[in-house]
């Protein structure tokens, strides 16, 4: 309780400095008396010559030290009791300044969570990721291969070891309860060191186990709580993991959570001998801890030489990659964010601009209010308040406004999030980690305690200067700072322009990207996703075997028109790709191209146009001679007009050999693999059955809502096979839709802030307004009485309220234009000037502000002269 | 100001109150009267210099306090230099001596 004893030694040595005081008046009174005056008169003497008691006991206070503190705590008490009396007003500035700041803390919280917020592990700004990068052709950064990880380990001095792992591996956890679908990921034995954790429960894998491809897995703690109740005895137990028997060695601990926390099961990373080629088999994700000490620049630098090397060393293998190859080395948390980070931002600054326009609104308020206690601060300053002391006091007062702002805001935030978080974008990072934890409290309340303080200043220095005579003699009526009020309106308007024009941009590009055309047809599809056990469907044959039965299974259920199996969806984002050559154009370049393995019935179950030729039939199987469809952008660029149909192509991967010929049965309509937003290449399908692949995506065309048909299809899957694990079941919209999602809400939060803005300012300016409208009534009755109509007084305010809104406009469009400039790498289909923009930002903004501006406007023509005259 | 009075100089009133106190603890009104006295009434202290500046004197404790009775049987607040208060009084003196005589040397420059 040391502050209690604190308070007593104040009450103290208070007590000892007036009682000095006082001892000094005496001493000097009787020191009077006996001169021989008068005891009264003497004493009165006494205080006269003195001087002012308070005043000296202030100055020597203020030499304690605490005086300050104490001195800013007595005004915010007294501010509070002044913003008791005027409750309205009160609670209008609060309310303002809780919106502000509750959706910037919102927004603050997301960012805090995704971006800032150290990542879990033993000194994370030494973990790097490590990606290839081949930027001239359009990549700027893709998954690494083994030979590259070979060559880092082994010569990088400035990491200090680099870890390779698969990321996404689907594992069939069977025999505990219905059978699972885990996400899991194969890793090197030296993942968890390079992460710096160690494990809760028993101990990682080994490079040995690596090398022998053990049968080893390693559980996330939240698959131990889940599925093994977190029982101990779970170590050297045998799970069942696509049909064969794995030996649980270890549980991680709940911060270990890479590459996302999605994954709930590492097992070693085996690299096949055929797999080590140089330029091959980019499908691993890397990451690495630098030595203490080493830059990220140093660590890259590093890298590309070992880079530059490797590909002199293999040049056949990089030659169709050319010399723009490398690796690109990033700080990890930085890494895994880069899908949401530019949206992060884009969002904390229409944050920023709103908090902006909220200080400047309450600047205008403050400024008011202080006009109406100007004649209190003038009998302030005439007893003797320094300016400075004013000022400070005004500021002090404004204390409680912002801590209840902060509340408030922190509450709203609270909620928002609540409501927000579902729909943040699939692949943001460190979702669970969003909150409001204590540095976004710590925002919350220094905003607060900024925006309230930025916002007294100018209203404190203008009521601290205020011409004493003048304001006495002004009663009521002080127009200090019309001047600042109008600058801070046009500013504020300016500000709004902004939010509102690229919330205008972002809205063009969501509307834009909603009239992209994918190229398949999404109503009435229902797609679902399945990973064959291959230990119970060892050969390819098999696996295609076991596709046909299913499909005819599927096509069985009433209202199914169509079913077929890829591996993977348009609009995945993720991608096989890689070089086709064709069979007559020895000349041509290679052709980078996405592959797809498809089973007959996918491309008509999809919606995919068929130009030339046939789709894949039941007669192309295994034994049949290779068959596969191009699209429609490939044949233009390869034949021209002339007919594909009949030609052959194969892959082509340099040294590491070359696929069989092909031969092209038809030509299909182009489709979005990656994404709506990104049309990176032409496309070519393989039969399924003679290049399988594991994972595999079932869409069936159905007569009726895709959901409802859901059970009936899992049902037949089951009944041919009751171990076989569907996962990620959604219709094709929702998948669409999906690929949506980061735009909607970038759309949906900028217009929310424009919205916002818009009223902010607009409230602003009608205080201006009407403000200034009052300060001229007196002009509107001379005027009226004149003979002025009441239409012509309300043209005048409303005049006054379009020149600012005009003004500010104007400024505004200005500021457009390299905010504009900063966020075109985030449109999509509209440019960085878009007309459409810019002329709806005025626009709304202009018909609001004469809207706020028509209330003044018609009180002021309803001016009475006779009053108006009168009650001066 | 009455004119032929004379303002105590910003950060002289530190050492006149050391000065003072050197000859035996004293109270504010003392330590006022004292300076007057021996300036022949030249030297004014304001009292609302006086106090904040032995506060001051006390906080970095060259010189502490202590509640006494003055001649007249008056209660009244003493105070008296510390040995540290000394050391002051002697580093301000010097330095104030070099003031003086860099000052005359200013005013009136020989040659």
């Amino acid at each position: 309780m040391t502050w209690i004893r604190w308070w007593r030694r104040r009450r103290l040595e208070e007590d000892d400095l007036s009682e000095e005081l006082r001892a000094h008046v005496a001493i000097e009174a009787r020191q009077r008396v006996e001169a021989g005056q008068d005891p009264l008169e003497a004493e009165r003497a006494a205080r006269r010559a003195f001087g002012n008691a308070t005043q000296i006991g202030e100055a020597a206070r203020e030499t304690w030290g605490w005086a300050g503190v104490e001195r800013f705590f007595d005004d915010a008490r007294f501010g509070l009791r002044m913003l008791r009396k005027t409750p309205a007003w009160t609670a209008v500035i609060c309310g303002m300044l809780a919106l502000g700041i509750g959706l910037s803390t919102a927004i603050f919280s997301l960012v805090y969570g995704v971006l800032l917020q150290p990542l879990p592990y033993p000194q994370p700004d030494r973990i790097v990721a490590l990606w290839s990068s081949a930027p001239s052709h359009g990549y700027a950064y893709f998954n690494v291969n083994a030979v590259e990880w070979f060559h880092w380990r082994a010569e990088s001095k400035s990491l200090e070891d680099v870890a390779l792992t698969r990321p996404i591996v689907n594992f069939n956890l069977t025999g505990d309860g219905s059978p699972q679908r885990l996400q899991g990921a194969r890793s090197t034995w030296n993942l968890p060191q390079v992460l710096g954790v160690k494990p809760l429960l028993g101990r990682v894998s080994t490079e040995e186990e690596d090398l022998r491809d053990a049968k080893v897995a390693i559980l996330s703690y939240g698959l131990w709580e889940r599925q093994f109740g977190g029982d101990a005895g779970v170590l050297g137990r045998r799970i069942q993991l696509n049909g064969e028997p794995f030996e649980v060695i270890g549980v991680m601990p709940p911060e270990y959570r890479y590459p996302t926390s999605a994954i709930e099961l590492w097992t070693p990373l085996y690299i096949p001998k055929d797999e080590v080629r140089e330029g091959l088999n980019y499908q691993y994700i890397s990451v690495a801890r630098m030595q203490p000490g080493i830059s990220v620049a140093r660590a890259q630098s590093e890298i590309t030489g070992i880079m530059r090397r490797m590909m002199q060393q293999y040049p056949q293998e990089y030659q169709y990659t050319g010399n723009d190859f490398g690796a690109l080395v990033e700080p990890l948390a930085a890494s895994d964010a880069a899908a949401v980070r530019s949206a992060l931002y884009v969002l904390m600054a229409s944050a920023g601009c709103l908090l902006l326009i909220g200080c400047m609104n309450l600047g205008i308020l403050l400024l008011a209010r202080g006009n109406a206690r100007a004649r209190e601060i003038t009998v302030r300053v005439a007893l003797g308040a320094s300016a400075g002391r004013v000022r400070r006091q005004m500021l002090a007062e404004l204390f409680p406004v912002g801590l209840a702002g902060a509340a408030g805001g922190v509450l709203l935030a609270w909620w928002m999030l609540r409501l927000l978080l579902p729909f943040l974008p699939a692949n943001t990072p460190r979702v669970d980690s969003i909150g409001l934890q204590g540095p976004v409290l710590a925002f919350a309340v220094i905003a607060s305690l900024a925006v309230v303080f930025l916002a007294g200043i100018l209203p404190a220095r203008v009521a601290s200067s205020s011409q004493l005579v003048q304001a006495l003699h002004q009663q009521s009526r002080s127009v200090a700072g019309g001047g600042t009020r109008h600058a801070l309106v046009v500013a504020q308007i300016a500000v709004t322009i902004v939010v509102l024009f690229s919330g205008a941009l972002f809205a063009r590009s969501l509307g834009a990207l909603l009239k992209v055309n994918p190229g398949l047809s999404a109503p009435n599809l229902l797609t679902m996703h399945l990973a064959v056990t291959r230990a119970k469907y060892r050969e390819d044959a098999q696996v295609s075997a076991y596709y046909d039965r299913l499909l005819q299974r599927i096509r069985q259920v009433p209202g199914v028109t169509a079913a077929g199996i890829v591996n993977r969806l348009p609009l995945s984002g993720i991608a096989q790709t890689g070089p086709v050559e064709f069979d007559d154009k020895p000349g041509m370049p290679k052709f980078d191209t996405d592959w797809r393995s498809a089973t007959p019935g996918y491309i008509e179950a999809m919606g995919i146009p068929l130009l030339r030729g046939r789709v894949f039939t039941a007669r192309d199987g295994v034994t049949s001679p290779a068959v596969g469809l191009i699209d429609e952008h490939l044949a233009r660029r390869v034949f021209g007009s002339a007919d594909p149909v009949g030609r052959r192509f194969r892959l082509w991967a340099g040294s590491a050999g070359v696929g069989p010929w092909t031969e092209i049965v038809g030509v299909v309509g182009h489709v979005l693999n990656d994404s709506l937003e990104k049309d990176a290449r032409p496309q070519v399908y393989w039969l399924e059955a003679q290049r399988t692949q594991d994972r595999g995506a079932l869409v069936v065309k159905t007569a009726g809502r895709p959901e409802s048909f859901t059970q009936a299809v899992v049902e037949q899957i089951r009944a041919e096979d009751p171990d076989q694990t569907v996962y990620d079941v959604r219709s094709m919209e929702q998948w669409v839709a999906r690929n949506l999602e980061s735009r909607d809400l970038t759309a949906g939060l900028v217009g929310l802030f424009g919205v916002s803005s818009l009223i902010l300012a607009c409230l602003g300016l009608y205080g201006v307004v009407s403000y200034s409208a009052g300060l001229r009534l007196r002009e509107f009755g001379i005027r009226m009485a004149l003979g002025a109509r009441p239409a012509k007084v309300r043209g005048m305010v409303l005049g006054h309220a379009a020149q600012l809104a005009v003004l500010g406009s104007a400024v505004g469009l200005l500021l457009a234009w390299p905010v504009g400039a900063a966020i075109k790498s985030l449109l999509f289909g509209v440019g960085r000037a878009d007309a459409v923009s810019l002329i709806i930002a005025p626009a709304l903004l202009i018909a609001v502000a004469l809207v706020a501006g028509l209330g003044p406007a018609r009180r002021a023509a309803r001016t009475d002269p006779a009053v108006t005259l009168r009650a001066e | 100001m009455e004119p032929g009075k004379l303002e105590v100089m910003q950060g002289t009133l530190d050492l006149l109150i050391l000065q003072t106190l050197q000859w035996g603890p004293q109270h504010g009104h003392g330590i006022g009267q004292a300076i007057r006295a021996k300036s022949d009434d030249l030297l004014q202290v304001e009292h609302g210099s006086l106090y904040p500046a032995l506060h001051r004197l006390r906080r970095k404790e060259w010189i502490e306090s202590e509640w006494g009775v003055t001649n007249n049987n008056q209660r009244a607040k003493f105070y008296r230099l510390t040995s540290a208060g000394k050391r002051q009084l002697a580093v301000e003196e010097s330095r104030w001596k070099l003031l003086v005589k860099t000052m005359a040397r200013v005013m009136r420059p020989e040659g």
